[in-house]
């Protein structure tokens, strides 16, 4: 089980080892921030990077750093939107194997690649994101979900959120990941639909129709990162109190929110990506610094390898 | 460590409970009525602010129950009078009759339910109500941020609608003013920081917002919605995502869209970054102060210190309406 970012960067050097480098392709990344992620995770053997966007600008901004990447290959695409586009085909041919947002907003990203024509999503799952936070305040990796793609949580849409973040941790060796439904409480009352609408997912878990992930809510914040709390409050049989990987949000806002105040204040360390499409595509918010982006391109590269 | 200026506002937890410890030395001693007195938790937050100066207490409920919840807390709580009452309802009722007839301050919530408390707090006869809904405020002090930062409503409220936000956000404003912040900056939580982004499912809402609360005339209210956490306080991050507002990166008041968003994200901070947090529920024409029993010593102190300087403010301004 992956439990720190360094972690991760060892076992995607040991996949790295047998098989070739796996190629990014970055849409519209004409931010120093960006390039610079994009150079170092080269250096240091992660990624191929292909920056897709408007060729002029990424080359202006290249040459207004000191970041040599004169040798990557540059893909003229006008918009973002073409510039994603561009991107999905080559993935569909063969030519990258995953990809990666640029210095544009989460909310535009999701909008272009919720629309069913552009090829992303894959039928029957929904599309959503998980932030990945270390911290020093809490003994495993936190799978934040989902802050930037689902704007409104139906019980559908957060099966689905769960399902895609309970695959992205096994993938990095969790093997039943533990997911809270969150809520500002852990008692299920009818007139307040958050916690019916996950008292209902966590039983749909109990009877084993969620596979492969041990689900419980409603549960508070701190019920979900504390066992002592829960067993305080009376939370005594949860599979998931107080030891909680993934922390499933009932709307974007909270989701939005809890990752910012984790990075702004719980001197957290980050990788993002949208899970659910054709192949991964991480996703950085534009307060992350440049080694959270880092960690997403190795987070990506890692991914991109799994059989 | 977060330095108040000369006459300027509060903004660290230690200067919520030092301005009411000031307050009550200089003759603005606060009353507290507890309803439902046998809880040890309220009883040790009550007694460690007595012992420091800051408010005095009347005990509502069983006496003998009460007074096995100060031996087994051991706190002292010789100093505060008790109205026998073994009935929890009818203790409830005598501590919001206390501050009805105005010789309570504060009320505050001890062994009783808060829909209990609440109902006998907007009961007609103690005519405590005013127009808006009851909403709880929780003041922030995080460490790293500049100044105090209220979030509201992570406990009353399940998912305000238009109105009730914009009462939610009046009630916040009061705290905000008693803590003496002039202008008090209102970021409207989101996802996104734009107000002309129509594809997002609460800027509409944002909009109806801060309309209704320009036409109240609200004085000395900046605000601007929606606007993401990282963007109420970083002026950095409102630079890289081209925010042009006051409120960015100086937010006083975030004002959330649902009791979840409030709770989680509070509880991060509190439990991830050493945040300390002063709770008080407004609203009515006296704040009602509740502590949990897992807050620490400290933050039960500025929950108790807040609800103080939130009661002078009404007083100063000639009672809430």
């Amino acid at each position: 089980m992956i439990k720190s970012f360094d972690e991760l960067r060892m076992q995607t050097r040991s996949r790295i080892n047998s098989r070739q480098i796996p190629r990014v392709g970055i849409f519209c990344p004409e931010d120093n921030k960006f390039l610079d992620a994009a150079y170092r995770a080269h250096k240091d053997g992660y990624v191929v990077p292909y920056l897709l966007g408007p060729t002029d600008f990424i080359k202006q901004e290249i040459n207004e750093s000191d970041i040599d990447i004169g040798e990557y290959e540059l893909i003229e695409c006008e918009s973002i939107e073409s510039a994603i586009k561009t991107g999905i085909e080559m993935v569909d041919k063969g030519e990258l194997d995953f990809l990666m947002k640029g210095f544009f907003g989460n909310h535009k990203l999701a909008k272009i690649i919720r629309n069913p024509e552009i090829g992303f999503a894959q039928n029957g799952r929904p599309l959503s994101h998980v932030g990945i936070v270390e911290t020093s305040r809490y003994p495993k990796l936190m799978y934040i979900t989902d802050a930037a793609v689902n704007s409104t949580m139906d019980p559908n849409t957060l099966v689905g959120i769960a399902r895609n973040a309970a695959e992205l941790a096994r993938s990095l060796g969790v093997e039943t990941p533990k997911a809270a439904l969150l809520a500002a409480v852990e008692a299920i009352y009818p007139q307040v639909p958050v916690t019916m609408m996950e008292a209902a997912i966590a039983k749909m878990s109990d009877r084993g129709q969620i596979k492969g992930v041990d689900i419980d809510g409603p549960l508070s914040f701190d019920v979900a990162i504390n066992k002592e709390v829960a067993l305080s409050k009376g939370i005594t049989n949860s599979k998931v109190a107080g030891e909680t990987d993934i922390f499933v949000c009932p709307n974007i806002e909270t989701a939005n929110g809890l990752y910012k105040a984790m990075l702004m204040y719980a001197l957290a360390e980050s990788a993002s990506v949208v899970v659910g499409g054709k192949c991964p595509m991480v996703s950085n918010f534009v307060l992350d610094c440049t080694e959270c982006v880092i960690n997403s391109l190795v987070l990506g590269s890692y991914l991109a390898m799994e059989e | 460590m977060k330095l108040k200026t000369k006459n300027g506002p509060i903004v660290s937890s230690d200067q919520i409970i030092q301005s009411a410890r000031e307050l009550a030395e200089s003759g603005g001693k606060k009353m507290v009525a507890v309803a439902g007195a046998s809880d040890t938790d309220v009883l040790g937050a009550l007694s460690s602010a007595h012992a420091d100066g800051i408010l005095d207490a009347t005990l509502f409920g069983d006496e003998a129950k009460i007074k096995k919840c100060a031996d087994d807390g051991q706190v002292d709580i010789s100093s505060f009078k008790i109205v026998h009452n073994s009935d929890p309802i009818a203790a409830t009722h005598g501590a919001v009759k206390m501050a009805s007839e105005g010789k309570a301050d504060v009320i505050m919530k001890g062994f009783v339910s808060t829909s209990a408390l609440l109902k006998a707090v907007l009961a007609r006869e103690y005519d405590l109500r005013t127009d808006n809904t009851v909403s709880h405020t929780a003041v922030l002090d995080i460490p790293g941020y500049h100044k105090l930062f209220a979030m509201t409503d992570g406990g009353m409220v399940v998912k305000p609608d238009v109105d009730q936000k914009v009462q939610i956000l009046e009630n916040a404003v009061l705290v905000a003013k008693a803590l003496g912040i002039k202008p008090v900056k209102v970021a409207l939580s989101g996802a996104v920081d734009d107000s002309n982004n129509k594809d997002y499912h609460l800027t509409e809402e944002c909009n109806q917002v801060m309309d209704k609360v320009k036409s109240r005339k609200l004085s000395d209210v900046i605000m601007y919605g929606p606007m993401t956490f990282d963007v109420a306080v970083s002026k950095e991050n409102a630079r890289l995502k081209k925010v042009e507002s006051e409120v960015a990166g100086d937010a006083d008041i975030y004002l959330v869209s649902s009791i979840e968003e409030c709770n989680i994200i509070a509880k991060s901070l509190i439990n991830f970054a050493d945040t300390v947090f002063a709770g008080v529920i407004v609203g009515a024409k006296v704040p009602v102060s509740l502590v949990s029993r897992t807050d620490t010593v400290k933050n039960k102190k500025a929950s108790v210190s807040i609800a103080c300087l939130v009661a002078e403010y009404y007083q100063k301004q000639g009672g809430r309406k």
